[in-house]
């Protein structure tokens, strides 16, 4: 007898990874936005090879030095150099690994904290699930960097409270979306059929649930992260997060607020950093959300 | 005369897989006071039909057709503008989820009303009077109370009737209905035929019914068609079609629907076209039953055109005769 | 005696919500004394309007839902004085064929080891065992065994439904539960899944409990049937006799739209109000009352008991004089 499929001309139906990898590839702004990000993290993570010059080394005579492509530029100083004459190419290649790092920690904290305090919501008991969404929602009614300055106050201004705090501002977010896509999902059909097959409500929520929400976890981890690079810049630029010796992207800002005037590129580049950053991570959400859910676009 | 004239209608959709047609070389008369059935599986092409028609096609989608008319005007000749405003005004369609197609914000009686002030001139008194009359004719003995109430406050079926009764708030001359009763329960499904009937014979509205019902269209039906993977199979009167299926896929259909058997069948296997209705970019070539079909042969592989058995149109290179069934 | 593979004896199920402005909790009865008998290899079919409970009896059964009162017997195993353990050993012996193989297969699990988890957490059986196992209910319902490394969104609507039937059967359980299991299918596959259903209680000897609004496939399908009207048992018993001939109003309201199925055509009630309304029920009267064209004032003021006539048991104060009447019909 001939092999069945030899006579039905078989359609091929990708699986649900390969088919929003698919739909995600023919998004060309997400997936430019996906290689920016990429060129970003790797200059991040590789900065102390790549750094010609040590940060916080002050090159005598050269201060306030114009950017390279500029007239009165020198080449030696790619981005030009500050009011004390240090190379600011380094300290944006240092600074992306502390705003990056910093926001990338907040963001799998936050998550993680998130992921109990919602499946202890969705499925805990009513006390305390009421007890923590309430929770939830004063800590949702408290703006980002009153925590911070609160934290900051109590403890001191470091970058690592600054990140607690940060991580601590976006614990809700995830909480209370995560509480919310488990309802969603705990009502649907299939987990009663798993139900009935295995009566184990915690390992029904991590095997057949999760695989279900990995796709929208992804979507707002990535808006997450972009909240938290911004708020770990706006933090620094505060004073309230990193310290001098080893800025980041916002604190390189605010150093250099007052030669505005003079030298404004000194502003510019940190900003257009921290500007093609957010905007490439917030591309690529865009992009993953309408690669898992086409029809809604 | 005919009501809705359409000759040779080809709906093409344009998806990721390709471009394919949903809907091919598609002809259909339905003449005034006429119920005509269109019977079919998914993916026949049945209600992509219905919508072409109506011009309600997905944004995807395009039609193409020799002759498209509704009483007697051709609407392929008309700026969209004015064929719109003739489609509105001469035919009407039944979703098979219109009870969702309410508003939950407004109660029952503004959005009878709201379609009223578009189809009728008069007084806000006779537009209610009018309400009340469209409400009553799709069975409702006491409207005035139904009136304040809000869509979730009734059940599926009333929510049906409801929008039976603005659909029908034009006076349409046709009126589509595409699987009004799938889904609901025995009582409801009778409920709705009935008022279909009743619309059919009292206002001589001239219906075109879409379903997977045989005895709805051996009861109701004056004539009906057969659809599979886009094409028609098979046309003709209801009675002769049914009594007598010229295509093995009509056959086929009837014996596997239970209801239909003339002998006691209790418990015992049904007759069932083997494999699964193939997507529609991947048609098989030629016949489009080809592979499924019980009695193919080597001549199924070249496509058969719709030819005229007994008077009875049926695309197939062998049509079933009478000595076969006996 | 016969043996009854599942008995449930006055089930009842309420259901609390809140409604009003005040919130106020209301009761809400979507099973009033259910009581069935379901012997090995039968089939029983559930009947009834939407919202009559069908669903509700059977996610009680399968012990999804429990009942608020009244006891079910699986196998002879009493389940409400039953430890845990022995409760969800009893409980793999009924399980559920989910109306909707779409939504109830879950999206992101391939379906081996969909399969393989139900076979884990029930059975002793090893990996190897397992998968000879899968393979083997897999040709039982007709699947190619290939088609288990894939996802369920990759196959056709009829093997998917036939996946939710493996599902069902994998744990060989006695009774299997069908909720409309051919609601959703084309014509020529339900025919396939009708005759998928018979063969398996065919070789297995499965009993089922059949829930389907669709008449024709419960007359092919069933030997009882019960007829449900908000959660209230209108009539029960042989399918021939019941098809023939319906004694219940109720239920010779139900076929009026299929006049091909019953043997008399004179047995068909058009019922008075044609709409079930919405706001108006009966607390404790029978829930048909305010339909039904025989009704008087007994039938506003207590529940009809079932009483027996025959093989068939009908609740109805009117009983007798229907019959009378359908008897003068037939002479003249």
């Amino acid at each position: 007898m001939l092999n069945k499929s030899n006579i039905y001309i078989q359609e091929k139906i990708p699986g649900p990874i390969a088919e929003a990898w698919h739909n995600f590839r023919k998004n060309i702004l997400a997936s430019v936005a996906l290689i920016g990000l990429l060129v970003i993290i790797f200059l991040a993570l590789a900065s102390p090879l790549l750094v010609p010059y040590d940060p916080n080394f002050q090159h005598e005579n050269a201060y306030l030095v114009q950017p390279s492509w500029m007239e009165g530029g020198n080449p030696a100083f790619i981005f030009g150099t500050d009011d004390l004459g240090r190379d600011l190419f380094s300290r944006m290649l240092m600074g992306a690994r502390l705003t990056l790092g910093s926001a990338f920690i907040a963001t799998v904290v936050s998550l993680s904290l998130g992921l109990v305090l919602g499946i202890l919501t969705a499925i805990g008991p009513r006390l305390i699930s009421t007890l923590f969404l309430r929770f939830m929602d004063m800590l949702l009614a408290t703006p980002s960097l009153l925590i911070a300055i609160l934290l900051t106050a109590l403890f001191g201004a470091t970058l690592f409270h600054a990140t607690l705090a940060v991580a601590i501002a976006l614990t809700p977010h995830f909480g209370r979306n995560i509480h919310q896509l488990l309802e969603e999902e705990l009502a649907k059909p299939y987990v009663e059929a798993a139900l009935l097959d295995v009566p184990n409500i915690f390992r029904n929520v991590f095997r057949s649930i999760f695989p279900n929400l990995f796709g929208r976890l992804a979507v707002q981890m990535m808006l997450s992260f972009s909240i938290a690079v911004l708020d770990i810049a706006a933090l620094g630029f505060l004073g309230l997060g990193a310290s001098a010796d080893s800025p980041d992207w916002g604190r390189l800002l605010s150093e250099s607020l007052d030669y505005i005037q003079i030298a404004p590129w000194t502003v510019t580049l940190p900003g257009l950093a921290i500007f093609v950053t957010v905007l490439c991570i917030n591309l690529i959400g865009q992009g993953l959300s309408q690669a898992l859910d086409p029809e809604k676009y | 005369m005919s009501i809705l004239h359409v000759e040779n209608l080809n709906v093409t959709l344009n998806t990721i897989q390709g471009e394919f047609k949903a809907v091919s070389e598609f002809s259909l008369r339905v003449d005034s006071g006429e119920i005509h059935g269109i019977i079919g599986e998914s993916g026949s092409g049945k209600s992509m039909m219905a919508r072409a028609i109506l011009g309600l096609l997905p944004h995807n989608a395009s039609f193409s057709a020799d002759y498209l008319s509704i009483d007697g005007i051709n609407l392929l000749n008309l700026k969209p503008q004015k064929r719109r405003e003739i489609i509105c005004k001469k035919m009407s369609i039944i979703f098979q989820d219109s009870a969702n197609s309410l508003d939950p914000c407004f109660t029952v009686g503004y959005q009878l009303d709201q379609t009223l002030k578009v189809h009728e001139k008069g007084s806000s008194i006779q537009r209610k009077n009018r309400a009340m009359e469209l409400l009553q004719s799709v069975g409702f003995e006491s409207p005035e109370t139904l009136v304040n109430y809000y869509p979730h406050q009734l059940s599926h079926v009333i929510r049906q009737r409801i929008s039976i009764a603005t659909t029908i708030a034009s006076r349409p001359l046709l009126l589509i209905a595409d699987e009004p009763t799938s889904g609901l329960d025995p009582t409801s499904q009778s409920q709705i035929n009935e008022l279909l009937l009743r619309l059919n014979v009292r206002n001589n509205m001239s219906i075109l019914l879409i379903t997977h019902d045989f005895a709805i269209l051996s009861q109701r039906s004056d004539s009906m068609t057969v659809m599979y993977c886009g094409e028609i199979m098979e046309t003709g009167y209801s009675y002769d079609l049914l009594s007598h299926p010229r295509h093995p896929y009509t056959r086929a259909l009837m014996d596997s629907v239970p209801s239909h058997q003339h002998n006691d069948m209790h418990r015992k296997p049904l007759f069932a076209l083997k494999g699964v209705v193939p997507p529609l970019h991947y048609l098989p070539i030629g016949c489009t039953l080809g592979p499924r079909c019980p009695q193919a042969n080597k001549t199924c592989v070249k496509k058969p055109g719709l030819t005229r058995d007994d008077n009875q149109p049926v695309r197939c290179h062998f049509p079933l005769n009478d000595k076969e069934l006996s | 005696m016969t043996y009854y593979v599942l008995e449930a004896d006055n089930i009842n199920k309420e259901y609390l919500t809140k409604s009003g402005v005040l919130r106020m909790d209301t009761r809400i009865k979507a099973l009033n004394n259910v009581s069935l008998k379901l012997a090995r290899g039968q089939t029983l079919a559930i009947i009834g309007e939407s919202n009559s409970g069908k669903s509700t009896l059977g996610r009680v059964l399968v012990g999804s839902e429990t009942p608020s009162t009244g006891s079910i017997r699986i196998d002879g195993t009493k389940l409400d004085d039953a430890s845990t353990r022995l409760r969800r050993e009893a409980h793999r012996k009924i399980r559920l064929i989910f109306q909707n193989a779409n939504q109830s297969l879950n999206p992101r699990i391939r379906i081996k080891s969909l399969l393989d988890d139900t076979l884990r957490f029930n059975t002793p059986l090893n990996a190897e065992q397992r998968d000879a196992k899968i393979k083997e209910t897999l040709k039982l319902v007709g699947v190619r065994s290939e088609l288990a490394e894939r996802y369920p969104h990759m196959l056709s609507m009829g093997d998917r439904q036939r996946i939710a039937i493996a599902r069902a059967i994998i744990l060989e359980p006695l009774v299997l539960v069908a909720d409309e299991p051919l609601a959703h299918l084309d014509m020529s596959i339900q025919a396939q899944i009708l005759n998928l259903l018979l063969k398996l209680q065919e070789e297995l000897g499965f009993s089922y409990l059949f829930i389907s609004n669709d008449l024709g496939m419960v007359k092919h399908m069933a030997d009882e049937i019960m007829v449900l009207c908000d959660g209230q048992v209108m009539e029960q018993g042989n399918s021939r006799r019941l098809f023939h001939l319906p004694n219940h109003p109720y239920t010779r309201a139900l076929f009026s739209g299929h006049p091909s199925l019953i043997g008399s055509s004179d047995a068909i009630v058009h019922v008075k109000k044609l709409y079930k309304s919405a706001t108006s029920k009966t607390e404790k009267g029978c829930p048909f009352y305010s339909r039904c064209p025989f009704a008087s004032q007994s039938c506003e003021k207590s529940i009809p008991e079932l009483e027996y006539h025959d093989d068939v048991a009908v609740a109805c104060h009117k009983t007798n004089e229907i019959n009378a009447l359908s008897e003068l019909h037939r002479k003249y």
